[in-house]
């Protein structure tokens, strides 16, 4: 629990920091025009970096983990994405991977009682996180009326179905909703599962608080002390075009989720963030469950000793030929 | 099989919220949970680093003095060689989906056998030693110092890891756990920490040319038995050829096949089939083994062990190589042997000789999986069975690790076993296929020292096999692994008493129709044939 | 490593009772590791397997097959296990004096 405390305390330390940025010289200036400038490069080059490194580090060998038929002979069934055979079904296993979490779908959850073991379905962890992501990802889509002029076409339309509900003005949209009870189940379920409590680390509740973080902020701004949505164009317009303006009377709360999303990029390329690297660069899921047909090369294949047929042969000759074994050194020697 | 756990040990199996911090790494070795540390007369002919006498149970493990710069080196030299290995260590969010799929987690309860637990005792010396955030912020951003209790530890849960890569199927990211397991082994292997039960094999193999020291005198005395067995069994004459140049195919069994019971009928199975359908084969003396406890070592050690294959069907001349029923064998012929030493362009693409079939699925590896070959005659009609031979069995099928999720072999022995006996039950759904269960023994793991812990991880397998046996009366278990077979038993008799265990072609050698052969009175165990039921096909 | 002992001598053996160096084997040995069996008298039936599993080992360094034990002693595998409790491998040829099979068996 000292983990959890410890970010808590540190997402805390940050809003408040945000807060306070405009009543001190040059404060808001830092939060609103340097910090996103050097979040933006970061997670830029942080990326960068994390998918250069490993792309650039072989596979050497053809790893996939087949979880279902392979293709054997021509009349079995096989499971083409499950087990894919070529290249093109791997891609299509990823992709289904990176937008149905597929591997979490498969989740199930193991009881011990009265020297049994039960199974029973698990699928709130999955539902969990594809809702926090999707959610995530329309959030930021709906953001980009504020660094696009004209607003994207596509922004209004997400912004009427994502507001579906109708309720309250300006309208409850539905991602608000998901993706604050996503991250608040997925930090309940950390703390209140024993073995997941017991390995969780700092950075585990840091990602996740930091996130509600955003999300509180960001809503504030738009059900409870709504902002000067035209004031906020201008300014993020500005930052886009490199000629930042410093809003004269920046809100809080504006400042606040600036500190905040700032923090998250410049946090994200060093952290677990990363993880949608393994989605697509796992070879356990990338490759091709073809090694059989088709060689896969190893670029540091190399050499190693081995004991040779005719070491071999040297040490039991003799008792290869009183057991009437063929012996290749008698072959060349008659 | 008489009793083979002479004095059951009481196995709680409770899963305890855990106390403490998980970065304490002070391991108990209790006698039972681990496996004995390698001999130095098996380091020394493989040239293996460090070979001394020691023990876990000792103090000091008498490692090399820059145990730590050898370990922190190795790490980085195989961040830098594999992606698995740098991915794995960065892309974890420790959701835990995977915590409760490893039967070492739900027979033990021990929150370090969790996969994500497991993979974080590596992961936080990663951190430390070589990302910037370790460095700069400790154990707050989960890093941890190398100390000689986390190689201990290393040692304790990494050999507590059967590599049957259960856990990366529902990890979203597809962590394997095996390959994490694989590089620690290997790491540990540089500092001259590894176990008996897996250099000793490969010190045989290496030199003699199996697992068990069987050397060819020796080998062609056990495969002579089996033709004098065979001769009873069916009143024919049943040659093996070993070492026999110019023959078609080169068959590799895991040596377990000619030596240990139950793998022998096996061995039988396959004998029949080749005397009816009049395979060209041989088998070797020197490649007489497909196993390859390499694999649970180092991968330069698997590579070694395996070149025999290539080179002796090379040696013999052979147009391909079919290949037995091994697990962690297939593993290795499947998704390593071409990389490593391939390319087999001295071979032919596999073609039934019976069927005309072109194994397409083999033609750089050109080697075949004996139930894709079998599966293949059954196919085409051109072997007849009688599957009344097995009514005494009630059958359910156990699918091994390595072939059901590092091949996908799913089908193909469940064609050979449903056509060779009447009566079959699947286990539960969640513990056959892709989601089965491990045996508990595999990856070197299967010692008579380790036995509870054995015991423990066998539990969620033989849990489903227990099902079946109250649902439908199973009392037979067939599979297609040596480590299986020789462990599956043991597993049985503690917690399913009255299950056998038996291989896929064993079943088919009762079944199996031979022309001339004499009537038969007992299967190939030499138990009489309980006639009953109609005859079918 | 364990060491066995019984009346007084003392043999270094590994964790199931198998003699570390299978060249100190006598007869006198065979009769102290048939203890750990609980057999505390061999008869001829248990020096007929004793015998023939360590001629067969002198000829070619290993154990036999379980099934030849059977076989050429013209015993059942449940008849050898009433011999020793532990079974061909893990008792009879620990009282011969070999050394223990490793792999997948």
């Amino acid at each position: 629990m000292k983990a959890l405390a410890a970010a808590a305390a540190l997402v805390a330390a940050l809003a408040i920091a945000g807060a306070l940025a405009g009543a001190v010289p040059g404060g808001a200036a830092a939060v609103t025009v340097v910090l996103p400038y050097v979040a933006f490069c970061t997670l830029l080059g942080g990326l960068t970096w994390q998918v250069w490194r490993w792309a650039q580090t072989p596979v050497p060998y053809r790893i996939p983990t087949t979880c279902g038929q392979q293709r054997s002979l021509p009349w079995i069934r096989t499971a083409p994405i499950d087990n894919p055979d070529n290249g093109i079904m791997a891609a299509i296993r990823v992709v289904i991977e990176a937008l149905t979490f597929r591997s979490l779908l498969r989740n199930s959850r193991a009881r011990v009682g009265a020297g049994r073991l039960e199974f029973s379905e698990a699928r709130l962890l999955w539902l969990a996180s594809l809702v926090l992501h999707w959610s995530l990802l329309v959030i930021v889509l709906r953001h980009l009326r504020f660094v696009f002029l004209p607003t994207p076409f596509f922004v209004p339309t997400l912004d009427a179905v994502d507001g579906f509900l109708r309720i309250g003005a300006p309208p409850l949209l539905i991602t608000d909703v998901l993706v604050l009870a996503a991250l608040l189940y997925l930090l309940g379920r950390r703390v209140a599962t024993p073995m997941l409590r017991y390995m969780s680390l700092f950075t585990d509740y840091f990602a996740l608080l930091l996130l509600l973080g955003i999300a509180l902020s960001g809503m504030a701004m738009r059900y409870v002390a709504p902002v000067n949505l035209v004031s906020v164009k201008e300014f993020a317009l500005a930052l886009v075009a490199l000629h930042p303006l410093v809003p004269a009377a920046p809100s809080m709360l504006l400042l606040v989720h600036l500190m905040l999303v700032s923090t998250l990029a410049i946090y994200l390329p060093f952290s677990k963030l990363v993880h949608f690297g393994g989605v697509f660069l796992s070879p356990t899921r990338n490759l091709a469950n073809n090694s059989r047909r088709v060689r896969h090369i190893n670029p540091w294949n190399h050499a190693v000793p081995t004991h040779t047929y005719a070491e071999w042969e040297a040490e039991y000759a003799e008792k290869m030929k009183l057991a009437g074994l063929p012996v290749d050194g008698a072959d060349r020697g008659g | 099989m008489g009793p083979i756990v002479a004095d059951k040990p009481a196995i709680d199996i409770e899963l305890k919220a855990p106390a403490g911090d998980w970065r304490d790494a002070r391991v108990e070795f209790r006698k039972g949970t681990f496996s004995n540390a390698s001999l130095p007369k098996d380091l020394i002919p493989l040239g293996l680093p460090n070979p001394r006498k020691w023990q876990p149970t000792d103090l000091d493990w008498q490692l090399p003095r820059d145990w730590q710069r050898i370990l922190l080196e190795g790490m980085r030299e195989r961040l830098a060689r594999y992606r698995s290995f740098r991915l794995f260590m960065d892309v974890c969010v420790r959701c835990g989906a995977c915590a409760d799929k490893c039967h070492f987690y739900l027979g033990s309860g021990d929150p370090k056998n969790m996969p994500f637990a497991r993979a974080e005792l590596v992961r936080s010396v990663y951190r430390r030693y070589f990302t910037t955030s370790g460095r700069l912020f400790g154990k707050l951003a989960g890093a941890r110092e190398l100390t000689e209790d986390v190689v201990k530890e290393w040692f304790y849960y990494f050999y507590q890891c059967t590599e049957c890569r259960r856990c990366s199927i529902y990890c979203p990211f597809g962590i394997d756990t095996a390959e994490i397991t694989m590089i620690v082994r290997e790491l540990l292997s540089l500092i001259g920490v590894s176990t008996h039960w897996v250099t000793e094999p490969a010190a045989n193999c290496y030199r003699v040319g199996n697992h068990l020291g069987i050397a060819p005198h020796a080998f062609k005395d056990g495969l002579d038995f089996a033709r004098d067995e065979l001769r009873d069994i069916t009143g024919l004459d049943i040659e093996i050829p070993i070492n026999r140049k110019g023959a078609e195919v080169l068959f590799v069994m895991p040596s377990a096949d000619y030596f240990a019971t139950p793998h022998y009928y096996t061995l039988l199975g396959y004998m029949m089939l080749f005397k009816e359908i009049g395979l060209d084969f041989t088998v070797s003396a020197y490649a007489s083994e497909g196993g390859n406890f390499g694999l649970f070592h180092s991968n330069d050690l698997m590579k070694r062990l395996n070149a025999k294959i290539y080179a002796e069907a090379k040696r013999l001349g052979v147009k391909w190589i079919l290949g037995g029923e091994c697990g962690h064998m297939w593993r290795v012929l499947h998704q390593y042997m071409d990389t490593m030493n391939g390319p087999a362009d001295f071979l032919e693409v596999p073609v039934s000789p019976l069927t005309g079939t072109r194994f397409e699925n083999a033609v750089s590896t050109k080697m075949v999986h004996i139930c894709e070959f079998t599966a293949d005659l059954l196919y085409h009609e051109k072997i007849k069975l009688d599957r009344t031979r097995n009514d005494a069995y009630i059958v359910t099928y156990h699918d091994s690790c390595n072939p059901a999720r590092a091949m996908g072999l799913l089908e193909e022995p469940r064609y050979v076993l449903e056509r060779s006996c009447n009566h079959f039950h699947e286990m539960p759904a969640k513990t056959i296929r892709e989601y089965t269960f491990c045996c508990g023994s595999g990856a070197g793991l299967g010692n008579d020292e380790n036995m509870e812990m054995r015991l423990r991880g066998g539990f969620p397998r033989a849990n489903a096999v227990r099902h079946v046996r109250a649902e439908h009366g199973v009392n037979l278990l067939a599979c297609i692994c040596a480590i299986d077979k020789a462990t599956l038993p043991t597993l049985m008799d503690y917690w399913v008493p009255g299950v056998q265990v038996a291989g896929v072609h064993e079943l088919l050698g009762n079944a199996l129709v031979m022309r001339g052969e004499k009537e038969r009175v007992t299967n190939v165990r030499g138990e009489p044939l309980a006639k009953g039921g109609a005859a079918d096909g | 490593m364990p060491t066995y002992q019984v009346e007084g001598r003392s043999y270094e053996v590994d964790d199931d009772g198998f003699l570390q160096e299978p060249e100190l084997w006598s007869e006198d040995v065979a009769r102290d590791l048939a203890l750990t069996e609980g057999i505390t008298e061999l008869t001829p039936e248990h020096w007929q397997l004793i015998h023939y599993i360590r001629k067969y080992f002198y000829s070619y360094g290993v154990a036999p097959m379980v099934r030849k034990v059977c076989r050429d002693n013209k015993m059942d595998l449940d008849y050898i296990y009433k011999l020793y409790r532990s079974g061909p491998a893990k008792g009879a040829c620990k009282v011969a004096g070999l050394a223990k099979p490793t792999g997948c068996v």
